[in-house]
């Protein structure tokens, strides 16, 4: 170990693969270019193998016990359902709530035997068993809020108090966190953008795949009622139906699917760059990390209304439209189909997303002041 | 600071501006009338027609002794004895009269139910109409559209 360097210690349960775990990665992988890292890993009993990122960082696995994040989850939707107040939730209803979410005591302990000069800790669900470890070091919370509810459950809970930063991916969820925990000033939340790889739209092109002159990017399940109805309403253009999650595409034209097949992410950036639109129909998610993607190959995005972090992008951007219902998301890919608001939201949105989202010095440099206090 | 050529945000409010939502019927009205079959004064009705019950305890009395509970029971029975052809039809008659009020309440609570299910009946044709008006209008839409898309034919001169 290099003498001098500070010590950061990454505690996670988000360190395979989805938005979560490239965050997380990103984030160590930021601290690594002037700190020594070691990433604690809460794992369920059948946790995720050891992925290639481990071997990048020192990584310690720690079993974390009886998590049931999917029936929090539903317990959580269920009690809050129709906008329910998270505050009303009785005392004896929350700590069942925090006991599905596990528990991963030998957090502690690793702690304890790195004693790291920084601790961020990425995500929330999990009680890390850290009182008193966390004692004279700088602590970071790596908020992850995908939405109000988990993030109105967490201020509930307290879990947004006693932290030296709160680190943010992008504008929304800052905003998220700064109302929602009451805190206003700059200094705690820190919003250090997603630090994205530049994706690559050139290649042999997907055009002879698709079939098509011009075709959608619609970024959902395949047999969602949303594709189904744009189908239906555009059945002159073909849509090409990813799943980034599953790395499977599918072109729909009308009522036919005629294409079905792996898809690689360069290839999804190749579609996507060739496409007139990209359509996000997903729920929120963190890292709106295709909306981007999609901006930066100059390509304009249509997004849901309540899609958060995509809504506010496409906002920011100047480069996508947003949609309540299906006849506003037909009426939005209509427009799309005029190639003059196309071609400048496109241009618009290359701008905006290549200077905020895909800038690796900006994100080392947020990284390290708001973990470390010095960049 | 540079105006930007396209606002997606102006383009948004225009499209919600224009944006025709498929019909729908205005929300059904909360239905005001309970059902006559519940009416506590129905109730009471049923619980309180048949008056013989009251005059049940005067004629199983025990009549007392001496003079005074003979004269007592002499006149009870001069009395119920005297009444009760008048009791009788006057029992009939109640019986037949909240027999009536409950076939009517029935009747009532029909009525209205075959009204609500009729009027279900035709906001559900209305809503069904307006669809496939809808539909109609898109596929003509799309007509017009792919015929601009092809170009004018020869035999548009």
């Amino acid at each position: 170990m290099a003498e001098g360097r500070l010590r950061t210690t990454v505690v996670t349960t988000e360190w395979s693969g989805g938005a979560e775990g490239y965050l997380v990665r990103r984030v160590a992988a930021a601290l690594a270019m002037s700190a020594e890292v070691t990433v604690v890993v809460a794992d369920g009993h059948r946790g995720p193998a050891a992925s290639c990122a481990d071997g990048a960082f020192e990584v310690i696995r720690v079993p974390s016990q009886a998590p049931e994040l999917r029936r929090a989850r539903l317990l959580q939707e269920a009690l809050t359902v129709g906008g329910g107040d998270v505050t009303a939730i009785p005392g004896p209803v929350r700590a069942e709530l925090r006991r599905l979410g596990g528990s991963a005591p030998g957090v502690g302990q690793v702690l304890r035997s790195a004693a790291p000069d920084a601790v961020v800790v990425a995500g929330h669900r999990h009680e890390m068993a850290m009182p008193g470890v966390m004692q004279g070091r700088r602590t970071c919370l790596l908020a992850l809020a995908v939405d109000d509810l988990a993030l109105a459950l967490s201020v509930a809970e307290g879990v947004g108090d006693g932290w030296d930063t709160i680190l943010a991916t992008n504008s929304y969820e800052a905003d998220l966190l700064r109302s929602s925990l009451g805190r206003s000033g700059p200094a705690l939340v820190h919003n250090l953008g997603s630090c994205l790889e530049r994706p690559s739209g050139d290649g042999p092109g997907p055009a002879g795949w698709v079939g098509e002159r011009s075709w959608l990017v619609a970024l959902d399940d395949p047999g969602s009622a949303a594709v189904a109805y744009l189908a239906l309403r555009f059945p002159a253009l073909a849509m090409v139906v990813v799943d980034p999650g599953a790395g499977a595409a599918v072109v729909v034209r009308g009522r036919h699917r005629r294409v079905e097949a792996p898809i690689s992410r360069r290839w999804m950036w190749e579609l996507m760059a060739g496409a007139v639109a990209t359509l996000d129909l997903r729920p929120a998610q963190v890292l709106p990390r295709e909306v981007l993607e999609s901006l930066m190959l100059g390509t304009p995005v249509v997004v849901a209304a309540a899609s958060g972090a995509a809504r506010r992008c496409a906002e920011e951007a100047n480069a996508g439209l947003w949609y309540r219902d299906p006849p506003e998301l037909a009426a939005c890919v209509a427009r799309m189909l005029d190639r003059h608001s196309r071609d400048a939201l496109g241009a618009q949105g290359r701008c905006w997303a290549t200077a905020a989202h895909a800038n690796q010095d900006t994100f080392v440099r947020a990284t390290r002041m708001a973990v470390l206090g010095h960049s | 600071m540079e105006q930007p050529d396209v606002a997606a945000s102006s383009i948004v409010g225009e499209i919600r501006a224009r944006v025709r939502r498929p019909w729908a019927p205005s929300p059904r009205p909360d239905p005001l009338l309970s059902p006559m079959t519940a009416d506590p004064n129905l109730g009471y009705l049923h619980r309180h027609w048949e008056l013989r019950k009251t005059l049940e305890p005067a004629r199983q009395r025990v009549p007392a002794g001496g003079v005074r509970g003979a004269v007592k029971v002499a006149f009870n029975r001069l009395n119920l004895g005297s009444l009760a052809p008048y009791l009788d039809e006057e029992q009939e008659l109640l019986a037949h009269l909240v027999r009536l009020v409950d076939a009517l309440a029935h009747r009532c609570d029909a009525i209205v139910a075959a009204q609500a299910a009729e009027i279900d009946s035709l906001r559900a044709d209305l809503v069904e109409l307006a669809a496939r008006i809808e539909a109609a209008q898109v596929e003509a839409a799309q007509v017009e559209a792919a015929q601009v898309e092809a170009g004018p034919s020869a035999d548009d001169g």
